[in-house]
């Protein structure tokens, strides 16, 4: 009897950590990448190292901000005049970007706790856009 | 006073021995059991007692739990790696992808060169 509530919590228990291993947020930050100094690079901090290394610009600022649950069933956030479709969990999302009507990118991916997946080179104007997920 | 001789005081001691009772332990057990099983044994206090349902059905939940894991997480023993990127359909005019994937922070880059918001072909 014993043993067999032992196997009935245990079952219990890894529910429950599958559950939360499933279950989380997701940031997504709107970039804007310039050669002209402007905006504040505030709350980008984990991210502008990164930048630097990799992408021809001298100035980053943030231009927006949202967040969403995953896993996500079709999250539309809107950011600066683009919309952000999120479906799935963190292991497999499904993301598009549109720009007001206009589909631009669709892309699958699969994000890890703390890491950055950034996507890049929205125009607008003389600058670029870039969007920064991480799940948390 | 008269005095006994040792022989007949050996003898007397000998007859009014008493029995030591001592049984062999075979005997006893089963003269145990059988005596314990006369009477009524109070079950535990606190014993739980599952129905069978009950158990059948969590442990079904718990198994579909285990096999939703497996199926969206790759296995249970799968690794935390980088974020990176699984498919791409990029439907914008544009001239080139870059991907640059950045070991230190384990972060991935997608940089869509000179991308058009008019619509082009997609890649």
């Amino acid at each position: 009897m014993r043993r067999g509530i032992s196997v009935i919590l245990a079952c219990l228990f890894v529910s429950l950590l599958s559950a939360s291993a499933q279950a989380g947020s997701l940031s997504v930050r709107l970039v804007r990448a310039s050669h002209t100094a402007g905006g504040s690079s505030s709350g980008l901090g984990d991210v502008i190292p990164v930048f630097q290394k990799s992408l021809p610009y001298s100035h980053y600022s943030l231009a927006g901000s949202t967040s969403m649950t995953l896993p996500a069933s079709k999250a539309t956030r809107q950011l600066g005049g683009y919309s952000v479709t999120c479906s799935g969990s963190q292991n497999s999302l499904a993301i598009t970007v549109k720009h007001g009507r206009k589909q631009l990118l669709n892309t699958s991916v699969r994000l890890s706790r703390g890491k950055p997946l950034i996507l890049g080179g929205f125009p607008s104007g003389q600058d670029k856009l870039v969007l920064v997920f991480v799940a948390r | 006073m008269s005095r006994l001789p040792w022989r007949k005081i050996e003898t007397s001691l000998r007859t009014e021995r008493p029995e030591s009772g001592m049984k062999p332990a075979d005997a006893f057990w089963s003269d145990f059991k059988a005596r314990a099983r006369l009477c009524n044994q109070d079950s535990p206090v606190g014993s739980v007692r599952v129905p069978m349902f009950l158990r059948w059905g969590l442990a079904t939940t718990c198994a579909a739990a285990l096999l939703a894991v497996v199926v969206t997480q790759g296995g249970l023993g799968s690794t935390e790696g980088g974020s990176h990127i699984k498919s791409l359909e990029v439907v914008a005019s544009h001239s080139a992808v870059m991907i640059i994937e950045d070991e230190p922070t384990e972060s991935t880059i997608l940089w869509i060169v000179d991308m058009s918001l008019d619509r082009g072909e997609s890649t």
